[in-house]
């Protein structure tokens, strides 16, 4: 049905965008794992009440969430050019999709976070448990099905945004979907890069709860 | 020197439009070796009490001492290393959820930087003492509310501590878990040496293993001593209502229609210590005034091995009569008071 070019140009973008998208997960969970651990402790309810440091925080992420996808994708042009030495291309798009995925990460780890129960920690508390302690091995290991979910979601989100980059070249399946689809009006090429983005949803998305759900000692 | 000293211990939680004084002014003295009842209606502040006993909650003013040691002064390291000295078990045990039995009681080791091999040896053993050794492998959910809680038992002993604070440890409980758990922990007092702290809403508890307790009410000790001078001369209105309340529990109904008759006359409460109760000094003492007596509660129980008991006589008008009835009783060795309306 297709030329071996658009097969194989076709792969190429399922790589460009696999590689997007868990490079930036990875990278997202590196700096958003510790800000949701640090937003979680230093609530007023947390195990370290810090307001200054929790209002930083909450004010940082809100304001990055609440920047569109696209406008931070061409404000932090610059910055991206600074670190990765051009603004296109799959490598690039990974910086704004970082810088976006940070305050979404931090935001899902908070919540699972929240979920443990109290009476847990004051127990590990009341044997002399240190903060760090608490965190490593009683709140990120009893959220643990919580945060895979949070993972999976993420990744979903990530997957989108990736296609959104594609708009001002960035490679992947989305930037298929707009050369191809949008500006040459090929629509078939635009419906199977579509159902392929679709496919490696529904496969994150079943790996990820298949995982959660095996690794849940609630039930 | 007692093992745990608390001084004019005052807790004031401030919200933005109330504050509530949660301890006023407490004073306690526990023994090493005691197993130690602290009772109170829900909102006493027998919960903000345990916790100020190992700082998970920091007194407002006052001081906690163990073993001479004032945990107010320590710093926060010190303090954690402290810790292990005073286990704590908890009304919903409190388990890791995600990890199973052998490793939620290696736990408290683990955070003391013990290695992975011995903690799980220590624990192996400490399943054993709580009889649970089969069920190493389970997780929690698997387990039913009285295994959860010697789980709970179990890793708090895996730091060989000295004190073991037990908040509202049985009131999830059916009354045979609760049993069989209060028999653990005096098996444990025993065995171990180690004093236990037990806070509770039901007086069974406190009779069936606390050698003293302390009765609290709005974030005040109102009475405290030994579990049997308690029993048999209750001197607060609060240590009154909680004794009564407990054998309500064991005998049903009957006490609301005393309590309308209660308000007649003149009312003496009998006290039997030792084994005096098992004398039929009533009988007798009927029969020799001729006149009889109105019995509106009687009651009897089993406090620390010694029949204890209390009955609660209506006494005829006749004022010559009474004393003579009086006279009686107290020749025969019994301690009586005069009730009055709130009994």
């Amino acid at each position: 049905m297709f030329s071996s070019e658009v097969i194989q140009m076709l792969i190429q973008g399922i790589g460009e965008t696999l590689y997007m998208t868990l490079a930036s997960t990875l990278f997202g969970y590196l700096f958003g794992l510790p800000m949701g651990i640090l937003l979680t402790i230093s609530d007023k309810e947390g195990i370290k009440p810090n307001w200054v440091l929790y209002k930083v925080l909450d004010v940082i992420a809100n304001i990055v969430r609440s920047v569109p996808f696209l406008i931070l994708l061409i404000v932090l042009i610059p910055f991206t050019r600074m670190i990765v030495g051009k603004s296109y291309g799959s490598t690039a798009t990974i910086v704004p999709l970082v810088a976006a995925a940070v305050p979404y990460i931090a935001r899902m780890v908070e919540s699972s976070l929240r979920e443990v129960d109290a009476g847990v920690i004051e127990a590990a508390r009341s044997m002399g448990a240190s903060t760090f302690t608490i965190v490593t091995k009683v709140l990120l290991v009893e959220a643990r099905t919580s945060l895979i979910v949070g993972v999976t979601i993420t990744l979903g989100t990530i997957l989108g945004y990736s296609a959104m980059a594609g708009t001002v070249g960035g490679g992947g399946l989305g930037d298929i979907a707009i050369r191809y689809g949008y500006h040459r009006y090929e629509a078939d090429i635009m419906v199977v890069t579509v159902v392929l983005l679709i496919l490696l949803v529904q496969i994150f998305q079943t790996i990820g709860m298949k995982l959660s759900v095996h690794l849940d000692k609630r039930k | 020197m007692a093992q745990i000293e608390v001084r004019h211990l005052t807790k004031i939680f401030t919200s933005k439009d109330a504050k509530v004084d949660a301890l006023k002014d407490i004073s306690l003295e526990i023994e090493q070796g005691d197993i130690y009842g602290i009772i109170g209606m829900s909102g006493a502040g027998k919960s903000t009490l345990v916790r100020c006993l190992n700082y998970l909650e920091k007194p407002t003013k006052g001081a906690v001492l163990v073993d001479g040691k004032e945990l107010g002064a320590m710093s926060e390291k010190e303090l954690l290393k402290q810790r292990k000295d005073i286990a704590m078990i908890f009304q919903h045990f409190n388990l890791l959820m995600q990890k199973n039995v052998v490793d939620n009681v290696s736990f408290p080791l683990l955070i003391q930087g013990v290695k992975k091999k011995e903690a799980r040896r220590k624990a192996k053993e400490l399943l054993g003492i709580v009889g649970l050794e089969e069920k190493e492998q389970s997780y929690p959910a698997q387990l039913s509310g009285g295994q959860k809680q010697r789980v709970a038992i179990a890793r708090a002993l895996a730091s060989d501590p000295r004190i073991l604070l037990c908040d509202e440890a049985t009131s999830a409980l059916d009354p045979q878990t609760t049993a069989s758990i209060l028999d653990l922990l005096k098996d444990i007092n025993q065995r171990f040496g180690i004093t236990i702290v037990i806070i509770t809403h039901q007086m069974s508890v406190i009779r069936k293993i606390c050698s003293h307790v302390a009765i609290m009410a709005q974030g005040e000790i109102k009475e405290h001593g030994l579990v049997e001078e308690i029993f048999s001369h209750p001197k607060t209105r609060e240590a009154r209502e909680l004794i009564l309340k407990d054998s309500d529990g064991e005998h049903g109904d009957h006490a609301g229609r005393t309590q309308d008759r209660l308000m007649e006359s003149k009312k003496i409460r009998i006290v039997f210590s030792e084994n005096s109760s098992f004398e039929p000094v009533i009988a007798n003492m009927v029969l020799k005034t001729g006149r009889p007596v109105n019995i509106l509660r009687a009651d009897t129980k089993n406090v620390g091995g010694i029949a204890k008991g209390e009955m609660i006589l209506g006494l005829p008008d006749d004022e010559k009569l009474q004393r003579e009835i009086e006279d009686y009783i107290t020749e025969r060795g019994l301690e009586i008071e005069e009730v009055t309306g709130d009994v």
